[in-house]
């Protein structure tokens, strides 16, 4: 076993992939018991720089000193059993293993013979939790445990390779702001116990809070490292951006039109309870509340998932709507932009071409069959006007970067002519530049007459984006009222 | 672009099957003089033509992520039950109707199971494979029938200048599955289906019919084959298309069709079936051990799945 890693250090880090140059001149030195955040756009260089301290990717030029050592990452079994340990984004669980059994999966105690030695598995385990002051059951299975608690398994299990350095891609995007204080409230820990630990993340204010210093990359470059109690939110963001950002919500009132959805007392059981609100043209409708609150299922029934399994009753543009299915919310007019956008959204396995036109497809085709040339001028008017970074409409899904698949999941509803798009967490995991993209694109939407609600988890996005805000909790509404009405505080309070 | 960058770019392609085709009838070709005589040739075709067939069909089954184990005793139940009514009444084209509307029938039945029941394709058309060969058996009590008037063998025999009416319709066939996968609607929800089905769902495709139109798709393509298969054989014997339904995944894989679905590559499909005929009509021609027969044919399968791997391996990221 390696000894702890007290200092990581990286000088003249460069690496480039046919003749396109991901990282330049990288260098950093990190100490223990220090949480350092890495802060970049999409494309910015950081999962190649991470992939290089992660034994997956060698560096083309450039010395990474572990204590003073010089150290060449040969696999991702070496930086492993140098301590280096890395929790994704996917976390990778196995829910139908207990904790214990998924925190120590890949060095299951075993004697010769092959046996697994439980009892010294779950007194690990134990001290694990306790070390760390977390409220975990060995026993439970994976799967029943929510976001939060899976990942703090997911870090213990990093942690039990005798890991000293652990770096943690985007954490805290799927938590709410109660579980993202447990998780950073564990980071003070483990700061405590004297490990380095790297913290990838677009949520500034959070980077802000856990780090001691953070270091910023653009283009490949570093910006810079810098200590976090001399920055502000905004100087943050424009340092990752690298301009000026102009306002980071774009809000443009527009005139109101028509009452285009009319939803009355919806209950769904289990979900909804008597939900009632209304969408006007020229006015983007919010919904607030924490994880589970409802949101996702209000859009998910606008659109039909929950087939008729509901009572009320739903009006779109003055006429009774019966969502049964998603191919009738798709011809009535309705698109939604999921929150889960590769398996609800989008098509990986498919190209930009087939994604954009899949859902109006009866638009494209005569008698069955396709017009070619209408539709290929179509989707590269989509991949135009809304910026859409791939070679052509013919690449795969698969090569774009997360935002450029969202604003495919957009494509395929103005191709459709959809008259109600529902955002749903639209800006997850988006960095700081995309994210006044989408609100834009919401703009253009409201503009030309189309009718917008957003759903996200983020209260100041909901707060000065909508013109209309409605706050969910458990299922019911507690609030429908005006953005003017309403301050950051009491949306908090209601939720 | 040069012409060893074009040639690298084939190779990586999935259209590197069909250069292995044509390497592979080259090589044989020059080592097996009966090869490339005219009357092996042509029953090379025929007998492609008949797994050909079938070899479209469950390329669209496998597009939307399914199988179908069925088709092979839909061959021999189809082909029974149309040699039975010939012996009744003499007319050839009511029979072939009959023939194809019992195919399009056990598909339906399939996609019915598969898509609104919610069962699993491989048990469904499992399942089916007994029922369809059982019943033919039962009602042939295990004969093979041979009561087929002449004129029936028109289609597998007969010929339209010098190319044999077999490969004609296959070709044809060939041609509109491609057209289908390329430029219809319905192709295009065929590979959603394949590759997410439930990102097609949210997309408003309605995935049940998708299946199930699959599933018909391949009886019919079965009855197709039947019809052809019999009328080369001039005969009707309950077991004569078992063992077809592997002969069909086999060439649907090899030509770089994806088994977990999301390929509508017929091309690749069409090169399968033909691999797969040309490897065993050169077996026949040097009279390979008969026991040996099943081993190579599973290697080439192996080989052509180890390739396809590492084909895909280059296109997708890590």
């Amino acid at each position: 076993m390696a000894a702890k890693i007290e200092k990581l250090e990286l000088s003249h880090v460069y690496k480039s992939f046919d003749n396109i140059n991901a990282l330049t001149d990288i260098g950093f030195v990190l100490n223990k018991g220090h949480v350092c955040g890495l802060l970049g756009e999409n494309g910015a260089g950081k999962s190649t720089l991470m992939k290089i301290l992660n034994g997956v990717l060698q560096p083309d030029k450039g010395e990474i000193r572990l204590n003073g050592e010089p150290i060449r990452f040969s696999s991702p079994s070496k930086a492993k059993e140098l301590g280096i340990e890395m929790v994704y984004q996917e976390l990778n669980m196995l829910p139908n293993l207990s904790v214990m059994e998924n925190i120590y999966i890949s060095q299951l105690h075993n004697n010769r013979a092959g046996y697994i030695r439980w009892k010294a598995l779950r007194l690990e385990t134990i001290e694990w939790i306790e070390k760390l002051k977390v409220d975990l059951d060995p026993d439970i299975h994976v799967g029943k445990l929510k976001v939060a608690h899976q990942q703090i398994v997911a870090i213990i299990r990093a942690l039990a390779t005798n890991c000293s350095l652990l770096i943690l891609d985007e954490p805290t995007s799927a938590l709410t702001a109660k579980d993202t204080q447990t998780l950073l409230d564990l980071l003070r820990r483990l700061k405590e116990l004297d490990y380095i630990i790297i913290f990838i993340s677009h949520k500034l204010d959070e980077v802000l809070q856990i780090s001691d210093e953070v270091v910023v990359i653009r283009n490949g470059e570093k910006v810079g490292m810098f200590p976090t109690c001399e920055l502000s939110q905004n100087q943050l963001a424009e340092l990752i951006a690298g301009r000026k950002l102009e306002k980071k919500f774009p809000k443009v009132k527009y005139p109101i039109g028509d009452v285009i959805l009319d939803v009355q007392n919806v209950t769904v059981p289990g979900l909804l309870e008597d939900i009632s609100f209304t969408l006007c043209k020229g006015k983007i409708l919010g919904f607030s509340g924490l994880l589970g609150s409802g949101k996702t299922e209000v859009a998910k029934l606008l659109f039909g998932v929950f087939g008729g399994n509901y009572s009320g009753k739903i009006y779109l543009n003055s006429k009774l709507y019966k969502p049964a299915n998603p191919k009738k919310a798709v011809k009535a007019g309705i698109g939604l932009i999921p929150e889960n956008r590769a398996k609800e959204g989008l098509i990986t396995s498919q190209n930009v071409f087939t994604n954009i036109i899949i859902a109006s497809l009866s638009l494209f085709s005569t008698i069955g069959i396709i017009r070619g040339k209408n539709s290929n001028e179509t989707a590269d008017s989509f991949i135009k006007s809304l910026h859409i970074k791939c070679n052509d409409q013919s690449s795969l899904i698969r090569s774009l970067s997360g935002g450029n698949q969202q604003k495919v999941v957009l494509a395929k509803w103005l191709a459709a002519r959809s008259q109600i798009i529902i955002f749903d967490e639209p800006t997850r995991g988006i960095d700081v530049g995309a994210k006044v993209e989408v609100y834009n694109l919401m703009n253009d939407l409201v503009e030309k007459g189309v009718g917008v609600i957003l759903m996200s988890s983020e209260n100041d996005e909901i707060y000065h984006m909508s013109d209309n805000i409605c706050i969910l909790k458990n299922g019911r509404v507690t609030a429908m009222v005006s953005a003017e009405d309403i301050t950051l505080e009491k949306m908090d309070s209601l939720m | 672009m040069g012409i060893n960058a074009k040639l690298a770019k084939s190779v990586k392609s999935e259209y590197a099957v069909l250069l292995v085709l044509l390497l592979m009838c080259i090589v044989i070709a020059t080592t097996t003089r009966q090869f490339a005589e005219m009357q092996n040739i042509f029953n090379i075709i025929r007998r492609t033509a008949t797994t050909g067939i079938i070899a479209l069909g469950m390329t669209f089954v496998i597009a939307t992520g399914g199988i179908d184990l069925s088709v092979g005793g839909q061959v021999n139940l189809i082909s029974c039950i149309g040699a039975m009514i010939l012996a009744k009444k003499q007319d050839v084209v009511v029979v072939v109707l009959a023939m194809l509307i019992i195919g399009i029938f056990i598909g339906m039945l399939n996609g019915l199971m598969i898509s609104y029941l919610h069962l699993t394709p491989f048990m469904v058309t499992l399942a089916m494979m007994n029922i369809t060969t059982g019943l033919a058996f039962f009602w042939t009590t295990g004969k093979t029938l041979f009561d087929i008037p002449e004129k029936f063998g028109f289609l597998g025999i007969g010929t339209i200048g010098s190319i044999p009416i077999a490969a004609a319709i296959f070709i044809v066939l060939s041609i509109i599955a491609i057209f289908i996968f390329n430029k219809f609607a319905f192709g295009r929800r065929v590979l959603a289906v394949g590759g997410n089905s439930q990102g097609a769902w949210y997309a408003g495709i309605n995935v049940k019919s998708t299946i199930l139109m699959s599933y018909i798709i391949s009886g019919l393509c079965s009855a197709i084959a039947s019809v052809l298969l019999m009328s080369r054989l001039m005969s009707a014997s309950p077991s004569m298309g078992s063992g077809m339904e592997m002969d069909a995944i086999a060439a649907v894989v090899v030509g770089g069709n994806s088994l977990a679905g999301g390929n509508g590559f017929i091309v690749g499909a069409v090169a399968g079936a033909l691999i797969m005929e040309v490897i065993t009509n050169w077996m026949n021609l040097v009279s390979v051990d008969p026991f040996l027969r099943n081993v190579i044919k599973g290697i080439i399968i192996l080989v052509a799945l180890i390739v396809d791997m590492l084909r895909r391996g280059k296109q997708t990221n890590s």
